[in-house]
């Protein structure tokens, strides 16, 4: 038992942190922590400055170009981003699908598609929920019929994030409508300039584009560009599901938030005095800190021990997710009226204050973290299957 | 960073499981339970025999040299037989000794506290608690009133914590129970374990018998050895607790099949596992921190009051309903174990007070 980083741990954090604080715009990193809103082009650039010394995919064998970092490092290093500004790294291409690449994709697929998920230059989505295939995804039916060397799909996905700006999908299809669910699953590469290819943004509760529903019509995909074997599909995106842990909890980002909560709670003055002088709202912000803190250790445990554990994931979700719930609903009652004000995130409007910033559409558009990802429910009754398994 | 155990660590967690596995069932708790005593001299003797009470003791006084980690893995095999003997007092008290103790003190006690002949325990940390201690001619003396100390009624001696009169400097002290002025009221606490109120009349301590004068920070690492005792028998209890849950809900048939099978139980019984998971972890940073900061240290103990007592009202109510009409009764050992439980909410003060200091601590 012992809770101190190693000197090699927190060498490596130091020179994170001094990355980070040399590469790391000012306008970038105040826009970040201050509710602004976050542009493709900011996430583009980020990933090419972390690429560029050596920080594009940490977690990555070095043979493709990581660092082969422990999860540990991993967490490390997102914390120290998310606490400075920085953007998050976008997941699908270099959490989500890479992994899935390296073991399952053919070398050919490897050399051409990993390295455009390291600079940044290709941007990936995801093509997995269906209108009637959500947390059942094994009921998904976009169909992929086989003609000559191409697959011919058809269909319709949704709550794709962020496809608007992807350059590839990786997508779930049909290929066998005859054999339970599970067994007729493939994976296929999907290039997002293909003819019949209709993206059509969904227009959320926060006013933000942030999925899309998209549409295919006879769009033609190279059956070189399948993942693993025809009907494995179900097997790879499981993988690639249990592979997406180390920030399964969020915690960088609760962290970051509770940093702005607390400053706003210093800032904002009720009945003559800060608010984080208020007997009740204080006692709400220390419960909360120490569910935070807890979440954090809890995190820690996970990834420090080489032990499988297959029903901490889910809990850390759920926790993970009603803790940064929980920090960006105080953080909106600690505005109070102000907390109403939605103006526009842009960058460059100057709408409102920093203080107001943001807060309220994030309250909005963080309802999503308790339903996406196996919804809070699906999570409990995995956690109930490893458990009580009737 | 490393949450694991040593060999050595997890080797005395599994020979103590082992024992109470073999010698402290329900059935002998139950006997216990009804005896006048209220605990077992011959279960005490055996876990003495087994190194128990010596593992927090140091080496040269003929311990073992175990610190907080050891202290918590002992007190969570406690809740979890739901034992009635003086386990996590005796811990504490002897970790107390180990740190605090005066020289004729560590002569004349170290032995028989390491084979388990005597026992000292702790009284610590309640906020219904005053004893002051007013210096007089002959020397110092005590007054007050400690309410409910857990296994008083088993200890041959108890560490206190007291306040001098007139500037209120905080001091521990040992006292023996046999000391003239010191009455004990026995009873039994809801969970059915033995305590004491004790009033002071002008009890004598001696020169020799005080351990620390005017040292704050001694007395809040003694407060929250305690809690941390405290987090590991309900950790222990809890476990237990949703272990005999989900086997009852495997087991018991209706509507033509085991009742685990309807969801809207699943995700109680979920809920409690992911407040488990958060009690395991923070009552092994807490532990981990005895070993840094005094400022961090405290700040982990007031967050582990909070959670345990949450953690602890939650997990046994939840118990308790998902066993339906059995959980309430005396045959049942889940309604033992909620009983264990809810007392652990409030010993040493409520969760609001520990809110109150974590704020203070955590929220500059």
């Amino acid at each position: 038992m012992n809770l101190d980083l190693s000197a090699e741990d927190r060498a490596f954090q130091e020179q994170v942190r001094s990355f980070v604080a040399a590469h790391l715009p000012t306008e970038l990193a105040a826009r970040q922590l201050n509710g602004g809103r976050l542009e493709p082009a900011d996430m583009r650039f980020w990933q090419a400055t972390l690429n560029a010394h050596g920080y594009g995919a940490i977690h990555w064998p070095a043979a493709f170009g990581g660092q082969n970092a422990s999860p540990l490092r991993q967490h490390l290093f997102e914390q120290e981003c998310a606490l400075a500004g920085a953007p998050p790294q976008l997941s699908f291409g270099l959490r989500m699908l890479a992994p899935v690449l390296m073991r399952f994709g053919t070398p050919e697929q490897q050399q051409r598609f990993l390295p455009g998920i390291l600079t940044g230059d290709t941007w990936w989505c995801q093509g997995y929920s269906e209108p009637a295939a959500g947390s059942d995804l094994a009921s998904l039916r976009t169909s992929a019929v086989v003609e000559g060397d191409h697959y011919i799909v058809n269909g319709q996905k949704c709550w794709n994030t962020l496809g608007q700006h992807a350059d590839w999908m990786f997508c779930l299809v049909r290929t066998d409508p005859h054999v339970k669910a599970q067994r007729g699953i493939s994976i296929i590469l999907i290039d997002m300039r293909s003819p019949g290819i209709t993206v059509r943004p969904t227009r959320l509760l926060d006013g933000t584009d942030e999925v899309n529903d998209i549409y295919f019509d006879n769009v033609r995909v190279p059956l070189a560009q399948r993942i693993g074997a025809e009907n494995d599909g179900w097997t790879i995106a499981k993988f690639l599901l249990m592979h997406e842990r180390t920030n399964i909890a969020g915690v960088p980002w609760s962290k970051r938030d509770f940093e702005r909560l607390l400053r706003i709670a210093r800032g904002t003055i009720r009945h003559g005095r800060p608010l984080l002088e208020d007997t009740d709202f204080r006692r709400r912000l220390a419960r909360l800190a120490i569910d935070l803190e807890v979440l954090e250790y809890t995190n820690l445990r996970m990834l420090s021990s080489t032990a499988a554990d297959l029903t901490t994931p889910s809990l850390l979700k759920i926790r993970g997710s009603e803790i940064r719930q929980a920090i960006s609903t105080l953080t909106l009652e600690a505005l109070g009226t102000e907390g109403l004000k939605m103006g526009s995130a842009a960058a460059a409007a100057p709408a409102h204050d920093d203080r107001t910033r943001g807060v309220a559409a994030a309250y909005l558009n963080l309802r999503k973290l308790s339903i996406y990802g196996g919804s809070n429910e699906i999570q409990r009754n995995i956690v109930a299957q490893m458990t009580i398994g009737l | 960073m490393d949450f694991s155990l040593t060999e050595e660590q997890r080797l005395l967690s599994e020979t103590l499981d082992r024992c109470l596995g073999e010698e402290a069932g329900f059935d002998r708790r139950k006997e216990t339970l009804r005896s006048a005593e209220g605990w077992s001299q011959d279960l005490w003797n055996t876990l003495s025999g087994l190194g128990v009470p010596a593992s927090v003791l140091r080496e040269v006084d003929g311990g073992l040299g175990g610190g907080a980690v050891e202290l918590a893995l002992l007190c969570r095999s406690a809740g979890s037989a739901l034992l009635l003997e003086p386990v996590t007092s005796a811990l504490v008290g002897n970790a107390a000794f180990a740190r605090y103790a005066g020289a004729a003190n560590r002569q004349s006690l170290a032995a028989g506290l390491a084979e388990g002949s005597l026992i000292l325990v702790p009284v610590v940390g309640d906020p219904a608690t005053s004893i002051r201690a007013t210096a007089t001619s002959e020397g110092l003396r005590l007054t007050g009133r400690a309410a409910v100390v857990y296994h008083a009624p088993c200890a041959s001696h108890l560490v206190c914590a007291v306040t001098q009169d007139p500037d209120g400097a905080p001091m521990l002290v040992s006292v023996p129970t046999t000391a003239e002025g010191l009455r004990l009221d026995t009873l039994r606490t809801m969970d059915g374990q033995t305590a004491a109120d004790l009033t002071f009349d002008g009890v004598l301590v001696p020169d020799s018998d005080v351990w620390v004068t005017a040292d704050p920070p001694a007395i809040e690492w003694l407060e929250d050895l305690a809690i941390l005792a405290l987090a590991a028998d309900t950790l222990g209890c809890a476990e237990r607790t949703m272990a005999l849950t989900i086997e009852y809900l495997k087991t018991r048939q209706q509507f033509g099949g085991p009742i685990g099978r309807f969801q809207a139980l699943q995700h109680r019984v979920v809920s409690c596992l992911s407040r488990l998971e958060e009690l395991r972890t923070w009552l092994w940073v807490t532990a981990a921190r005895f070993g840094g900061s005094d400022h961090d240290r405290r700040r982990s103990a007031a967050a582990l009051k909070v959670l345990l007592a949450e953690t602890a009202r939650h997990l046994g109510e939840e118990a308790v309903q998902l066993h339906g009409g059995m959980g309430v009764t005396e045959e049942m050992e889940v309604s033992h174990h909620f009983r264990r439980l809810t007392a652990a909410t409030l010993r040493y003060g409520n969760a609001s007070d520990y809110l109150t200091r974590f704020a203070d601590l955590a929220l500059a």
